[in-house]
């Protein structure tokens, strides 16, 4: 049996390198990995994206979006409310740095209200 | 300037896959040379045809320069991954082959060996391994061909098979004396006096 191990031992011995890869296998593998390699130097394409879905990658997808549309509300509600609103909320801060007239302090809704009263 | 071979040479497996991700040819000469003849010889003891083999470990060396972009330096060993790659690679073909115990293979080696020609001698014992390793459960066979052939540490073993060393250890063990019982009586025949 020990003899059995040791034949079996010299066979696993000899078959490590039983199998050298022949030149063409060599070969093809080569140029699988220039081929790959290739590949990899080469830049990504940016993808060409028309239309709607140019727009929306250009204004950032739907982060952007989100984004407009909260200073869209932001500077429709200063227009609505602006300027007296506004310096009242700031506590008459705007006024008294003079960053707005006195006379321009009637509310917005008021100066409305008046133009269609006539 | 482009590093010698020679230079190349001295680096480990992953710092030569980082080389290739940069466009270093010389890197793949290196790995290939490393690599292909464990992943060939590996396959061909495991599927026990050449033709079969090669297909498989040039999939595999494909495989590998493919994950070479994203290749975690202080990830798993290249060879080790390699090793899983080709053993997953083997598996399957046996299994759609429908040969995944191997009992089907079961080819007598040669009666009359040429006892004048060493290659000849070689090729019968190698004929006769396979078959005896074709007889072996899938699992018990790249156990066996990882750490009896191609000299793979256990705890890596368990890292290719995806399974514990403890379970490597005894899938080595009976699959040693799997072979043996399968070679025995065939020392005349391989030519062991």
């Amino acid at each position: 049996m020990t003899d059995d191990r040791d034949d079996l031992t010299d066979l696993l011995a000899t078959a490590r390198d039983a199998d050298a890869p022949s030149e063409a296998l060599m070969a093809r593998v080569l140029a699988d990995a220039a081929s790959v390699q290739a590949g990899l130097q080469v830049p990504k394409p940016v993808p060409d994206r028309g239309g709607f879905g140019g727009w929306w990658s250009s204004i950032g997808g739907w982060r952007g979006a989100g984004g407009l549309v909260a200073a869209t509300v932001t500077g429709l509600t200063i227009g609505v409310y602006a300027p007296d609103s506004i310096d009242a909320l700031l506590s008459g801060q705007l006024s008294e740095r003079g960053l707005i007239e006195g006379d321009i302090l009637a509310s917005g809704w008021g100066d409305l209200l008046e133009l269609e009263d006539g | 300037m482009e590093p010698l071979d020679a230079e190349l040479d001295e680096l480990r497996d992953d710092a030569l896959m980082l080389l290739f991700a940069g466009g270093d040819p010389g890197a793949a000469r290196i790995l290939t040379a490393r690599l292909l003849p464990r992943v060939l010889n590996h396959a061909a003891r495991v599927l026990g045809d050449r033709a079969e083999a090669e297909d498989v470990a040039q999939e595999a060396m494909m495989r590998l320069w493919r994950a070479a972009a994203d290749w975690q330096a202080d990830g798993a060993k290249v060879s080790t991954w390699l090793f899983r790659v080709t053993a997953n690679l083997a598996i399957d073909r046996l299994r759609r082959a429908g040969r995944a115990v191997g009992l089907d293979e079961t080819d007598e080696p040669a009666d009359d060996v040429p006892g004048a020609d060493d290659r000849l001698i070689r090729a019968d014992r190698m004929a006769a391994l396979d078959s005896a390793l074709a007889t072996l459960p899938e699992r018990q066979r790249q156990a066996v061909v990882l750490r009896h052939i191609e000299g793979v540490s256990n705890p890596d073993i368990a890292e290719v098979l995806d399974i514990s060393v403890e379970a490597v250890e005894s899938l080595t063990a009976r699959g040693k004396r799997a072979l043996a019982r399968a070679l025995a009586g065939q020392k005349e025949a391989l030519g062991y006096d």
